[in-house]
């Protein structure tokens, strides 16, 4: 990886702002805020897409000075590129974290053994393999 | 899609394996639409046995959709929870519905693994179950003595004096261009590159592009419009697990019926519907992705959602074609594609029934919401039909051995041959063709002069 210089401070502030808006407390979900999104979350995130930290960058720029909710607004309805961009790394960020998804109980994406016993509807398979062809003959 | 790397398309591919149903090769005789192939399902039927062995495919045999065919290299794939749901409702309906046939590995196969599940099939599969070029063929290629050179940019084919091609240009790097020669030459770049190339190389006699006496080269560009529902369930399926490919797919409307209001069909698959993160950034329609939005949104489907797409049989239209942009440069500052493409009315009316129909499918199957969206912009669009194949060098640009009808020792192995593109994922039309074309040539060798 380049070294490409990270987010200045100035930056995750602002950052460390909208996420709170893009994720607030839900229920057992806790707030950006109270996992640091914006320290080593976000760090997580533009390690494994660098190519995201341009047009973060670019994105936040392009708000800066608006208050969050405000920002995201225009955003919405002016920006769908950048929105994507920010929701992607806001939301990869909080989605990677283990509260989260321990508040989710979700365990992740993980390798599995498929099962013995089979695909999973073999009788409705018999079924349908009794049906008529319903290709179009040709010739 | 397209990727450029060692396998190109299928290291991101979704492995989908299909083969074209037999009317997909008279569309003109049955539809009156569109042409007809120079072959027929029955010619192509023992090459896609074979390349089925070559790629490791997994499914199961006995599909009334089909004619008969050998049993699978290897069982299905599960079809989880969500799979079970549709398969039960379309059975209730009278439906079709199959167990999906994918490249991928049910079992230990040629030398890989058995898919784990985990449902990163799209962006590579690190456990090397999913049968992409780069560990079906590439290797075995290697072994026998085939020259790899990555990272080559080609910008012309070459000819010699009598016309014939003899080799390529090509840029590996910064420093002058490179000649390859070659008795034979296999052009294999996409339906977007390929024809480009063929525009590029235009030469002394071939003014137009190379091959292009038909003046059909880039022309008849097909995609596969595609549409994606999806349903949400109240049960708790752990649908973010599941190979993606196709849990099961459904060709209930493949075939043309009339009453419809259009011709021709499309093809169904399901999918599982991955973790947290693509329920936050799904566009749902109308509504707000942040804040608590997007927490609503992920407890709905996270785990309890599936995926129908739907892809549509797109007819071929000389207007839809690739061109060379005249402003537009790649990095060695040769002219890059440019795509002219308007949806056609039947393949805008033929979507629209489509998803009210996978409505209705999804309704059956217990879902309490669906999420449409009509036309998806980022996937699907397998390009296709850009030199296409015929008996009659006037209507066509390659042979039905896919020699180019003007440079008989210049081979397209690629979905540019296609003359009409089926409802069906194209990989496995595309491998079977080509692996046709690699014996014709073995075979008639002699016949290629040097
Ligand atoms: S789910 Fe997809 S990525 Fe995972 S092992 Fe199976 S084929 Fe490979």
């Amino acid at each position: 990886m380049d070294d490409q210089p990270a987010l200045d401070d100035q930056s995750r502030a602002q950052l460390a702002e909208l996420a709170e808006v893009i994720a607030p407390r839900w229920g057992d979900l806790p707030a950006a805020s109270e996992i640091a999104l914006s320290q080593a979350p976000l760090d997580r995130v533009l390690a494994l897409r660098p190519d995201l930290l341009a047009p973060l960058k670019a994105v936040l720029d392009r708000v800066r000075g608006r208050p969050p909710e405000a920002a995201m607004e225009k955003l919405e309805s002016t920006d769908a590129a950048g929105l994507h961009t920010l929701l992607t790394v806001v939301a990869g960020a909080y989605y990677a974290h283990p509260d989260v998804r321990a508040a989710l109980h979700y365990s992740g994406q993980q390798a599995q053994s498929l099962p013995r016993d089979g695909f999973g509807a073999e009788e409705l398979v018999i079924e349908m393999m009794q049906q008529p062809p319903i290709y179009r003959k040709v010739d | 899609m397209l990727f450029h790397g060692v396998g190109g398309s299928t290291v991101l591919f979704s492995a989908h394996w299909m083969r074209f149903l037999p009317s997909d090769f008279r569309v003109k005789t049955l539809d009156g639409v569109a042409d007809d192939w120079p072959i027929d399902y029955a010619e192509l039927a023992p090459f896609y046995d074979r390349i089925d062995g070559q790629f490791g495919v997994s499914g199961i045999a006995g599909d009334p959709a089909y004619p008969d065919r050998p049993e699978y290299p290897m069982p299905p794939l599960p079809i989880g929870d969500w799979g079970k749901r549709v398969a039960a409702a379309h059975a209730k309906m009278g439906w079709h519905w199959w167990p999906g046939s994918n490249a991928i590995n049910s079992r230990d196969y040629g030398g890989r693994r058995q898919c784990v599940q985990r449902s990163t099939c799209r962006a590579g599969c690190n456990e090397g179950a999913k049968g992409s070029v780069d560990r079906t063929h590439w290797p075995e290629s290697e072994r026998h003595g085939v020259r790899l050179i990555t990272d080559a940019q080609v910008s012309r084919i070459t000819l010699d004096e009598k016309g014939r091609a003899n080799g390529a240009l090509y840029r590996d790097g910064p420093g002058p261009e490179k000649h390859i020669k070659a008795d034979v030459v296999i052009l294999a770049a996409h339906a977007i590159g390929t024809p480009r190339l063929l525009l590029l190389s235009a030469a002394k006699g071939h003014g137009n592009g190379l091959a292009n006496r038909s003046g059909l080269v880039g022309r008849r560009l097909m995609m596969h419009p595609l549409s994606r529902t999806i349903g949400l369930f109240e049960e708790p399926m752990m649908s973010w697990q599941g190979h993606w490919g196709q849990s099961l797919y459904c060709l209930q409307f493949a075939e043309t019926d009339v009453s419809r209001g259009f011709v021709r069909g499309a093809k169904w698959n399901l999918s599982p519907s991955g973790g947290p993160l693509m329920a936050a950034l799904y566009p749902w329609p109308g509504e707000r992705l942040w804040g608590a939005a997007m927490h609503e949104h992920v407890n709905a489907w996270l785990g309890r959602a599936a995926i129908w797409g739907v892809t549509a049989e797109d007819l071929p239209e000389v207007e839809n074609r690739v061109d060379l942009d005249p402003e537009l440069c790649d990095r060695y500052g040769d002219p890059a594609p440019r795509l002219h493409y308007t949806l056609s009315q039947n393949s805008r009316d033929m979507l629209a029934f489509m998803n009210q129909r996978v409505e209705e499918s999804f309704r059956a199957a217990g879902a309490y919401r669906t999420l449409l969206r009509p036309l998806v912009a980022e996937a699907g669009w397998h390009a296709l039909g850009t030199c296409r194949m015929g008996d009659d060098p006037e209507t066509s640009v390659v042979d039905r051995w896919q020699r180019c009808h003007d440079i008989p020792n210049l081979l397209i192995l690629d979905g540019s041959a296609f003359v009409t593109c089926s409802s069906v994922n194209p990989s496995a039309t595309i491998s079977a063709l080509a692996l046709r074309a690699a014996d014709h040539l073995v075979n008639h060798r002699r016949d290629v002069a040097r």
